[in-house]
């Protein structure tokens, strides 16, 4: 087989090649580069050295804002998604009826596309506040903790299904043990159940992780004009496209040079994962 | 209707740092049926894919009835093929598998259907056209596989340890049938397999492949009575044969091979070719059905009784082993159950010096072939 | 005993139920206001569309006219339809190959699409929309390219697992019998794939159909735009009154092809997105 499909390498691998390429390899690598330069458009830019990175710190005010509000943001989400959908996990796998129902129910908004989900809640959340006869630019906490609600109604059914996955994964018997041993029930969660289903947990966490830190859509529809409530994601957006007159081409560089950190950031949460689960699959 | 000719055949891998087999000439005559035999990676199954086509040819040539096939694919080369794990597509059903070579050349839907209708009705799969390979029992892919190989009517039949996936009993019945499928064919098989007694049992004639190259190729009796080599003699048999260092010295009239203590006339056949070797050390070989319980009958002039310490007895059924030391050697011997031996025992035993081989203790090769 | 298990299970039932609420109320409220006059909308969000308030599906009609609704959303099902056909047919096409080749350049290309998956799409958000309008990719068909090799990272990572746990020898069963390498792949190998390639498709899907910043960086808010490009456009973009109606009703109509599609077949939704979600 090889020697004969070596020769197929026009048809089978040169048209993905050629969209990955025009898509991701020629972006990225010109991206990183361009960090490195102020440009108002890409064939005009002026080597600057480390200027744009050093111009993140010192002139740029938002970026440290984001990456701090971001930080908060995921931390929360992490914690609230996932005590809920394991708490949501656990049960509906007592064998009660009708829990194909509610699996269906809370997975639902998962499907949801980030701008739509961003409008319908800040049409709920402004409509709360209306009450107060304030919205949700009013304060920024009511932006974040909208943020939050936001992302736990998004991800709390997908959490939810993969814990359901570990949970059955659970032998019987080992509960059945358990509770010959005479171990309370939440004696038997705590050192029985919880630790057998840590790989879903690690999978959950980063989960919860990567897709509250890379958030965009959600943000952008429901805190879009509301200041001090930019995550990373859409402060780098803000920086190239909210810009605009003479300084351009400093911004440009300079939102090229949050996006490399950006995604030096989201690497290092990847290597992370990988080597916990790594560890994780030995282990099991 | 096919002979095989190899000729100085090398296979190398990765740009010709690991050659695999580095010089193959074999020549399988029309018709016959062949099995490549010997431990895993002996190169017994690149041979045939080589012959398939699935393996590149790195040096010398390939013949299929006299026409050179190193560049011919492997669709051009009129062959089949059937896998160890029988290979069978399994998004088809059991028609569509032995339907889809045909199909590809675009036989005509009549034609197809009888020859998939004869094919399953030699194997006994008739029941089974409807159903996918994973409703089906090991035994039943297996002819499947056999029967997608039968309805191309190929010129050569390929078969790559077909059957060491299936338990034992199933393997002794699918081997009588692929036996007679050959038979009834009458087309060249080469079969390749790492089990003795299916090479010894199916084959006419047996190519013994050790680290890429041949050390003998013959018809099964052949292997078994005059084995070339001491690879051979020890891997053809089960038990294999024993191997014990002796030296060849002169006693009065006759030649002698001594060992641990032991002396044992050489046969008046074998006497001409060891002479040259007289007051040198050399192996001498005996297959563990040739000694047998000495029951105090008569000795002929070329046995010899040796009393031995047996340290295990295992009862194979119509026979026991006995494992026993001789000097630096562990031996075998297979005797009859007449008289019960325990671990321990003194057991006297008669070695049959006419079945006994030499072999060169530097070649391992058999003296005087 | 009995007795205390069937309180417990009444509690556990009371919550979920309770939840099931929470969970289905956004999508209720919107459901309510895409049947209510505009003003009762901002002024009384959560009451009950009765008596005047109601106004029937005017706010659909609205919303089908006034922003070319129908144009998005055709848009936004022929860019998901074409870039799932071609990312499911085009990367399994190349996994396979990256699979059975092994050379150099095959398990550069292996590492280079798996590290593209964790690369955030702001890296390369400017750089790739300047080289889109260099080469006119901001077209529909353009659009379509771009979703191939945005899509190509992951699906190539989940078809080449795959493809690595089938045994070689089908294949080569398949040449014997005497496929040529295309043959092998479009009756032997995707035939296998199907379940990847589901799983593949419905990942892709959702995604594609639910994007908005690269078609809305790429296609923009004009013609071309798709469906959540045009409800950011209606719910944020122009000054003065807005149509809440209108909008509610585009609200609706946005959600409903989703919802639909997962009662359908939501047992390979479920299965696809976990299973994309725990390899990717």
């Amino acid at each position: 087989m090889h020697k004969s499909l070596k020769k197929y390498f026009p048809i089978f691998v040169f048209p993905v090649l050629a969209a990955f390429a025009v898509s991701f390899l020629i972006p990225f690598a010109a991206g990183v580069y361009l960090s490195f330069t102020e440009f108002r458009t890409v064939d005009t830019s002026t080597w600057v050295g480390l200027d744009n990175y050093i111009r993140i710190f010192t002139e740029d005010e938002t970026f440290l804002n984001a990456l701090w509000l971001t930080v908060r943001f995921t931390f929360v989400s992490i914690i609230s998604v996932n005590v809920i959908a394991f708490s949501l996990a656990l049960l509906l796998t007592r064998g009660l009826k009708a829990t194909g129902f509610f699996r269906t129910v809370f997975f639902m908004p998962n499907l949801i596309g980030g701008i739509v989900l961003g409008h319908i809640w800040s049409l709920i959340i402004n409509g709360v506040l209306g009450f107060f006869g304030v919205d949700i630019t009013y304060d920024p906490s009511y932006g974040f903790w909208g943020l939050v609600v936001l992302m736990n109604w998004q991800m709390i059914g997908y959490m939810m299904i993969i814990y359901i996955a570990g949970l059955q994964n659970i032998p019987d018997q080992i509960h059945e043990a358990a509770s010959l041993d005479g171990a309370s029930p939440a004696k038997t969660l705590f050192s029985i159940t919880i630790p057998m289903v840590m790989p879903s947990v690690t999978i959950c966490t980063f989960l919860t992780l990567a897709n509250s830190f890379k958030l965009f859509d959600q943000n952008l529809a429901l805190n879009g004009k509301s200041p001090d409530t930019s995550l990373l994601a859409l402060d780098i957006y803000k920086t190239f496209y909210d810009h605009t007159g003479l300084r351009l081409a400093e911004w440009h560089g300079t939102g090229q040079a949050k996006a490399v950190i950006f995604f030096l950031l989201v690497a290092v949460i990847a290597f992370i994962q990988l080597r916990a689960t790594g560890r994780k699959e030995t282990e099991h | 209707m096919a002979a095989i000719k190899f000729r100085n055949v090398v296979k190398s891998f990765d740009d010709g740092k690991v050659t695999v087999i580095p010089d193959l000439s074999l020549d399988i005559k029309d018709k016959e049926f062949v099995v490549l035999v010997g431990p895993s990676g002996c190169g017994k199954s690149t041979t045939l894919r080589m012959i398939a086509g699935l393996e590149e040819i790195s040096g010398g040539e390939l013949f299929i009835d006299d026409k050179k096939v190193n560049d011919v694919a492997p669709k051009d080369r009129d062959i089949a093929m059937v896998f160890q794990n029988y290979a069978l597509y399994p998004h088809m059903n059991v028609y569509k598998n032995l339907a889809f070579a045909l199909r590809l050349r675009k036989m005509p839907k009549k034609e197809i259907d009888e020859k998939v209708r004869w094919a399953a009705s030699v194997l006994e799969i008739e029941p089974y056209l409807d159903r996918k390979p994973r409703a089906l029992s090991g035994g039943q892919r297996q002819r499947v596989a056999l029967g997608r190989a039968m309805v191309r009517n190929p010129k050569v039949f390929l078969l790559d340890e077909p059957l060491s996936n299936l338990d034992a009993k199933l393997r002794t019945e699918m081997r009588s049938q692929i036996t007679m499928l050959h038979k009834r064919l009458q087309t060249t098989f080469v079969y390749v397999t790492h089990d003795q007694t299916e090479a010894m049992t199916m084959a006419d004639r047996i190519v013994i492949m050790d680290k890429g190259v041949v050390r003998q190729f013959d018809t099964p009796q052949k292997l078994w009575s005059e084995p070339a080599d001491m690879f051979v003699a020890g891997f053809i048999g089960s038990p294999g044969m024993n191997f014990i260092d002796c030296l060849i010295v002169r006693r009065g009239e006759s030649l002698c091979a001594e060992f641990a203590g032991n002396r044992l006339r050489i046969p008046s056949a074998k006497v001409k070719m060891l002479e040259p070797y007289e007051g040198k050390n050399v192996v001498l070989g005996i297959r563990p059905e040739h000694i047998s319980a000495y029951t105090g009958g008569i000795n002929t002039r070329e046995s010899c009784v040796i009393t031995v310490k047996a340290d295990i007895a295992e009862m194979t059924g119509g026979d026991v082993n006995v494992y026993f030391n001789l000097g630096e050697s562990r031996c075998i011997a297979r005797i009859g159950t007449e008289k019960k031996i325990s671990a321990g025992d003194s057991v006297p035993l008669l070695f049959d010096g006419n079945s006994a081989h030499f072999f060169d203790k530097v070649t391992s090769k058999a003296i005087g072939i | 005993m009995k007795a205390k298990q069937k309180v417990f299970n009444v509690a556990v039932y009371t919550v979920l139920l309770l939840l099931t609420a929470v969970f289905l109320a956004p999508i209720f409220i919107i459901l309510m206001n895409s049947v209510k006059g505009n003003f009762y909308i901002s002024d009384e969000p959560f009451s009950l569309p009765l008596g005047e308030k109601f106004v029937s599906f005017d706010n659909f009609l609205k919303g089908f006219t006034q922003s070319d609704f129908l144009q998005a959303f055709m848009n936004s099902a022929i860019i998901t339809v074409l870039s799932v056909a071609g990312i499911v047919v085009l990367t399994s096409m190349a996994a396979w190959y990256i699979v059975r080749v092994k050379n150099r350049l095959t398990k550069m290309l292996y590492y280079a699409f798996t590290f593209s998956m964790i690369v955030p799409f702001q890296m390369v958000m400017y750089t790739v929309t300047y080289l889109a309008f260099e080469l006119d990719l901001n077209s529909i068909w353009g659009m379509v390219f771009l979703y191939v090799g945005f899509g190509s990272g992951l699906s190539v990572f989940m078809f080449s697992g795959f493809i690595r746990s089938i045994p070689a020898e089908i294949e080569e069963a398949a040449v014997i019998d005497g496929c040529d390498p295309i043959r092998t792949f479009f009756l032997i190998v995707f035939p296998i794939l199907r379940p990847t390639a589901i799983t593949v498709a419905i990942v892709d899907a959702m995604w594609i159909w639910n994007d908005y910043l690269l078609p809305y960086l790429i296609l923009g808010s004009g013609r071309n735009r798709t469906l959540p490009v045009a409800v950011q456009m209606a719910l944020t973009g122009g000054y003065g009154n807005k149509d809440m109606g209108a909008l509610m009703a585009m609200l609706v109509l946005a959600i409903v092809p989703i919802i639909v599609f997962y009662l359908f077949c939501q047992k390979y939704i479920i299965r696809g997105v976990v299973a994309g979600a725990v390899k990717g």
